[in-house]
């Protein structure tokens, strides 16, 4: 592989990585955005959505919430160690 | 059933000890890596889920349906969003030393410990209901237990279990919460204990929840079925309510003492964060799963009168579920115990720190030896602390006599300690922040809070009466506590919440915009709010030396003899100074101060250290560096090009060094080439005269002995190779001892001249030595110098092509060493040569002596061992060697 096509893929990584942090800065707003969802539900101890299909709503809603976080954790651990493995290799030139 | 219970209860308490003990041990053994998992440190942020969340959720869900996930969600959010704050809080506390959330705040303002004792107060009296709260729920629970008990008529003295209760848990956060005073202020003990409550009470609650849907309802379609036909069975949430619960369990989640205290006190690694980040929801997900079905079906089956904030107990006893009940009972049990535990533990910290401590240095004389022991100064302090605070929460539990209006305390204490989240968001991301505005602020808001919410919440005529609620004081309606400036209809704690945190932020807000910050205050914003970019450059100390003793007396008494003592050394090291106090550099002073205030606080170790010190100084630079922040970016990137010259500077060495290597290669395999044809030459000859000696058989004794001389002659020169090659990889190697003797310098050179003279008869070599200095003793390796001096004396014999060979042997001393200069009137050596002689198998001029050339290398090599070296002198007249060797030589 010729040097340019090194940094070239270097540059990508960093990039990917710094959309990765948008997401996990904006992860806890989407989630206010969803659990506020329910704002816009008639509040009525008659016509009220049943609970159940609220709750299901709801758990749903967390557990998606949880699931993304990991991967995004996961992607992060991932990139992060690529960084120091990069690192290491320039240190080892 | 009664008594069983108790037993499981106590010696469920022992394993609690045991752990926290155990936990503590293998810490101090440093054995302990797995006790600071990322799974620890999850479970242990479940202190947020206290006996009030373990008992009530089920209760509230009861009363106002899927409202109560507000209290849940909002941490989660929190949690999901630990990027923005919590991530930032860690690496503050962590810079900063910080050792509880007053601290921080303190830290954040200029150092100040009036905001440290506000919030102090805050927490000690948004706290104090909480562990009433706590204790209540145990007896309460206990007393639930107490009327299923058929067989014995139990007695159940509330306020005498809630007072054993408050003693036992004193006495655990005593022992395991100020063991000793440790400087990050990291407890071990008391977090595997609450991670294994966390477990407890999770387990406990799940094990209910499946026992109600699957032991009672018959599945989960039953179980939807009955719920949605229940009096809660539809979404029947204030809009307003679920916003403002949300928003103020996620302030109160960041802003509790108890939750600061595992959050970021008890931090070992951030990067557990990031699995808290999701594991930690989903905890709470598990903990809040069961709760609707539970609340639902004990309507159903409960009678009218049961108090639904004990279903979790009293559905299992009422269906004989005993060991469940039990089981139920010490998840609860779990829940309280941990809570109070580390509230104590925290709400403690910050009074030792910030309110006996600051008072204690003021009463004690004011310079160093005037502090006495601080380290029991403190400790004893904290340990008083803990138990003043378990019991004002057991005064409160009993002055309010225990009944509904202490389940009402839970959101109004939130709602307190929320009251800090104004000034830590606006301290953490806004460097206008100042002290005069966080203090406005917390006064504003804590005063609406008393007003609105808490006096009104200890319910009719304890402080307000009801006419006085209704109408407002002096008949002055705008000012009634629930309906402030005339704004009606509110439900009261969303009226609190909107007041309190509106005025709150309003006055931090324009009181900061107003005022002007201390230069400290602007240093430590500067730093705090820009926590990620720069390293820490606190402002500068300026001090004495002689103020060091005093520092380092200072130090023993608050971190202990030993650990001082350590510290001091280290920095006299990396000062690389000679005596045995460090000098008192601003750098030194800095980190010195940073080590306290893991001990008793940022603004009690800036004031003890300025005490001593007498005041700190800001130099200009610092000042620059918060005016404009251009500086600091330049410097960043003056930073980053050094390093960037630093890394080419390291690769250009590393460039250097591998050319080296490759040229010893090279003269490896020359070497070994010459070696072997060094060992060839003899043995070419020795082969061919002996071959003669065995063929021919009519040889004259004549020839005869030729023959064998010259076999004989090879041998020698092959042996005598042989020798000084395995000299010289002796040498090389540095595999010598040395055997130094003291003798005289003058007769080791004559001893040389004998040798030479008498192993070479016919020799014509004069040689004449004199001495420059009366100093003749010499402490080395007689028999290695002796060598030395043997072949320069043979070489100048050998190789002085004068007609009258002399050798002229000058002695000088000069300093340590002594300098031997040995100098014929031969022809020399010529410029290129010069540069090679001391290299193997450099042989130059004639060939005659048949040496192999490894004398002067061997010299080389020997005086490196024995601290001298040997060079070339140039320009004399003949051939000119000087030897340079240390009169003494210390053996290492």
């Amino acid at each position: 592989m010729s040097k340019f096509d090194d940094s070239l893929f270097l540059e990508r990584k960093s990039y990917r990585k710094r959309r990765l942090m948008d997401l996990i800065s904006m992860l806890p707003f989407f989630g206010t955005f969803l659990f506020f969802i329910p704002l816009i539900w008639v509040a009525n101890a008659e016509l009220g959505p049943r609970i159940s299909v609220a709750m299901i709503y709801l758990f749903s809603v967390w557990i998606f919430l949880s699931f993304c976080q990991i991967l995004l954790i996961n992607y992060l651990k991932k990139s992060d160690r690529y960084e120091v493995q990069k690192l290491n290799e320039l240190k080892g030139d | 059933m009664f008594n069983v219970l108790i037993a499981v209860s106590l010696f469920y308490v022992f394993i609690l000890f045991v752990v926290a003990f155990g936990a503590e041990k293998l810490t101090n053994s440093g054995r302990a890596r797995w006790l600071r998992s990322p799974l620890v440190y999850t479970l242990s942020l479940s202190i947020y889920c206290t006996a009030w969340t373990f008992y009530g959720a089920v209760g509230y869900a009861a009363r106002s349906g899927l409202e109560y996930l507000t209290i849940y969600i909002g941490p989660s959010l929190i949690m999901l969003g630990w990027w923005w704050i919590l991530r930032k809080m860690i690496r503050v506390g962590r810079s900063q030393g910080v050792t509880s959330i007053a601290d921080l705040l303190s830290s954040r303002f200029g150092k100040s410990n009036s905001v440290a004792v506000l919030v102090t107060i805050m927490a000690v009296v948004g706290t104090t209901p909480y562990i009433a709260l706590q204790l209540q729920s145990v007896t309460l629970s206990l007393s639930v237990f107490a009327s299923y008990d058929s067989q014995t008529s139990v007695f159940l003295d509330n306020s005498r279990a809630a007072f054993w209760l408050a003693i036992g848990l004193a006495l655990f956060t005593i022992l395991f919460g100020t063991r000793s005073l440790n400087a990050n202020e990291r407890h071990h003990g008391v977090v595997m204990a609450i991670a294994l409550e966390a477990v407890v009470k999770l387990l406990a609650l799940i094990a209910v929840g499946i026992f109600v849907v699957w032991g009672i309802s018959g599945g989960i379609s039953n179980v939807i079925n009955e719920i949605d036909s229940s009096t809660i069975g539809h979404w029947d949430v204030d809009n307003s309510r679920w916003v403002a619960l949300t928003f103020l369990s996620a302030a109160a989640f960041i802003c509790l003492p108890r939750m600061f205290q595992v959050l970021v006190v008890e931090n070992e690694d951030e990067d557990h964060l990031r699995t808290a980040s999701w594991a930690f929801p989903i905890y709470l997900l598990l903990i809040s799963l069961f709760v609707v079905p539970i609340a639902v079906v004990g309507l159903n089956i409960m009678p009218e009168n049961s108090n639904p904030d004990f279903f979790v107990l009293s559905i299992p006893l009422a269906m004989g579920r005993d060991n469940l009940a039990i089981f139920s009972f010490l998840g609860g049990f779990s829940s309280a115990t941990s809570m109070v535990i580390v509230a104590s533990l925290a709400v403690a910290t910050m009074v030792s720190n910030h309110i006996v401590m600051p008072l204690f240095l003021r009463w004690s004389s004011g310079k160093a030896s005037g502090f006495g022991d601080v380290r029991f100064v403190v400790l004893t302090s904290r340990r008083i602390s803990i138990g003043v605070i378990l019991l004002l929460g057991y005064l409160y539990f009993e002055l309010s006599g225990g009944g509904a209006a202490l389940a009402a305390i839970g959101l109004v204490s939130f709602t307190g300690v929320a009251q800090i989240l104004p000034s830590l968001l606006g301290g953490l991301f806004w460097r206008g922040a100042t002290r005069s505005g966080a203090i406005a602020g917390l006064i504003s808001g804590f005063s609406v809070w008393i007003y609105v919410s808490f006096l009104p919440s200890l319910g009719d005529g304890i402080v307000f009466s009801s006419s006085f609620i209704k109408e407002g004081p002096f008949g002055l309606d705008w000012l009634r506590p629930q309906a402030l400036f005339g704004i009606e209809g509110l439900d009261p704690l969303v009226h609190a919440i909107f007041w309190s945190i509106s005025l709150n932020s309003f006055f931090f807000f324009f009181v900061s915009i107003l005022s002007f910050p201390r230069p400290i205050e602007r240093l430590q914003g500067a730093q705090i709010v820009n926590v990620f970019q720069y390293e820490p450059s606190p402002q500068a100390w300026t001090a004495q030396k002689a103020q060091a003793e005093d520092l380092m007396v200072m130090c023993q008494r608050i971190m202990g003899v030993q650990q001082a003592k350590n510290l001091f050394n280290e920095e006299v090291i990396r000062q690389g100074s000679s005596s045995d106090l460090p000098e008192p550099i601003p750098d030194f002073l800095n980190r010195l101060e940073k080590e306290l205030a893991g001990t008793v606080g940022t603004a009690t170790a800036h004031a003890m250290i300025s005490q001593i010190v007498g005041g700190s100084s800001i130099s200009v630079q610092d000042l620059m560096a918060v005016a404009d922040e251009t500086v600091q970016i330049r410097e960043y990137s003056q930073r980053l090009e050094q390093q960037s010259e630093q890394i080419s500077r390291t690769a250009r060495q590393l460039r250097i060094a591998n050319e080296q290597l490759t040229k010893l290669s090279v003269q490896k395999d020359v070497f070994l080439s010459q070696v072997s044809h060094e060992l060839r030459t003899p043995m070419t000859s020795i082969l061919a005269f002996s071959e003669i000696l065995k063929d021919e058989k009519k040889l004259s004794d004549q020839a005869l002995k030729k023959y064998s001389d010259i076999i004989h002659a090879e041998s020698h020169r092959l042996t005598r190779l042989l020798d000084d090659l395995l000299d010289l990889s002796v040498l090389e190697n540095g595999q010598v001892s040395l055997n130094i003797q003291s003798v005289n310098l003058k007769s080791m050179i004559d001893k040389a001249i004998s040798t030479v003279q008498a192993g070479n008869k016919d020799d014509k070599l004069i040689v004449k030595t004199e001495f420059s200095t009366r100093k003749r003793k010499i402490e080395t390796d007689v028999d290695r110098l002796g060598q030395v001096f043997l072949n320069l004396v043979t070489n100048a014999s050998k190789y002085c092509d004068a007609k009258k060979p002399t050798l002229k042997i000058l002695i000088g001393f000069d300093k340590e060493n002594y300098t031997v200069d040995f100098i014929d009137n031969g022809s020399g050596i010529s410029k290129t040569d010069q540069q090679q002689i001391f290299e193997k198998f450099s042989r130059f001029g004639s060939q005659k002596s048949g040496s192999a050339g490894l004398g002067l290398a061997i010299c080389r090599e020997i005086l490196k061992r024995l601290k001298g070296y040997i060079y070339y002198l140039p320009d004399k007249q003949g051939a000119a060697f000087r030897v340079v060797v240390p009169s003494r030589i210390y053996s290492e």
